[in-house]
């Protein structure tokens, strides 16, 4: 298929995205917390894919390169969304406003919210390691972090993400 | 999935496992902006906003610079020869000629240049 779109059949980028989209959207889904953010950010990795197509190899699976993009464009927007709600924290204590950090994460379920909750790099690992079944030599080549860094990453970010669930339980 | 690590229980597993439809036609639009960057990549390929210069072409505009640096153009004022250091000292000595005076010096409009750093801040 790869051979056939640079060829120039652009339809035929039609069954890679067919094949692979789901798994890219509930990806994005659990690293962004937002639907729309998720649409956006699969857009943007499939469209990088297309245009990065003639540097492809066919060593690595497909999936595991869109992957690689996909992740790192929810990189670039979750620090570019701190980046903006600091930047807004900030204005607002100058302006001697009361501040909520902004609910860029839609808190459509506990579980979403408890992956929000998590700090990037293990939410990254929850992410790819539980929503996507990949193991940790798929993972470390995903994210370029190392094998005993990920299962560390892994494990701290369960117990996390078990705790918060827990007390939201709890809470509630 | 299997486990081994048994991190999470596996209602949680299962959630992260899911389908997550994240919009109606979501596909269709990935494939509408794929269509959009071959085009636009395709229109990239071409050359645009100049034509291609034919072999011709670039042997006459060769020609033309060689011309001129050797002064054998521009004989007109009484067949006398034009160097190409002629020809900047006449071009930069009609442009002198056709400037217009300037009596007061420029004015600045504090406001307008607050305006313009406000815009290109934004930017």
């Amino acid at each position: 298929m790869v051979a056939r779109v640079l060829a120039g059949d652009v339809e035929a980028f039609a069954l890679l995205v067919d094949r692979h989209h789901e798994r890219m959207a509930r990806s994005a889904y659990h690293l962004l917390g937002s639907e729309a953010d998720a649409e956006e950010a699969v857009q943007d990795a499939f469209v990088r894919a297309f245009r990065a197509l003639a540097t492809y190899q066919d060593r690595e699976q497909f999936g595991a390169w869109i992957l690689r993009i996909l992740v790192n464009r929810c990189r670039t927007r979750i620090v570019r969304e701190k980046r903006r709600e600091e930047t807004a924290a900030e204005w607002l204590r100058e302006t001697s406003a009361s501040f909520e950090p902004p609910d860029h994460f839609a808190m459509q379920d506990e579980l979403s919210h408890a992956l929000a909750l998590l700090p990037t790099e293990q939410r990254e690992a929850v992410v790819l390691r539980y929503a996507n079944e990949l193991d940790y030599e798929e993972m470390s080549s995903i994210t370029g972090a190392g094998i005993s860094a990920l299962k560390m990453r892994v494990k701290r970010g369960c117990e996390r993400l078990r705790a918060i669930l827990e007390a939201s339980r709890a809470g509630s | 999935m299997q486990d081994p690590e048994n991190y999470l229980p596996e209602p949680i597993r299962a959630r992260l496992r899911a389908p997550v439809q994240i919009s109606a036609g979501a596909r269709a639009r990935v494939m509408q902006r794929v269509r959009e960057a071959a085009r636009s990549s395709r229109v990239a390929q071409e050359p645009r906003g100049m034509v291609r210069p034919t072999i011709l072409g670039a042997l006459l505009a060769a020609s033309f610079v060689v011309a001129i640096i050797a002064g054998d153009t521009g004989s007109g004022n009484g067949g006398e020869h034009r160097t190409l250091a002629d020809t900047i000292a006449a071009h930069f000595a009609a442009a002198a000629a056709a400037a217009v005076p300037v009596d007061s010096a420029p004015s600045i409009d504090p406001k307008r240049m607050i305006a313009a750093a406000d815009q290109t801040r934004q930017r």
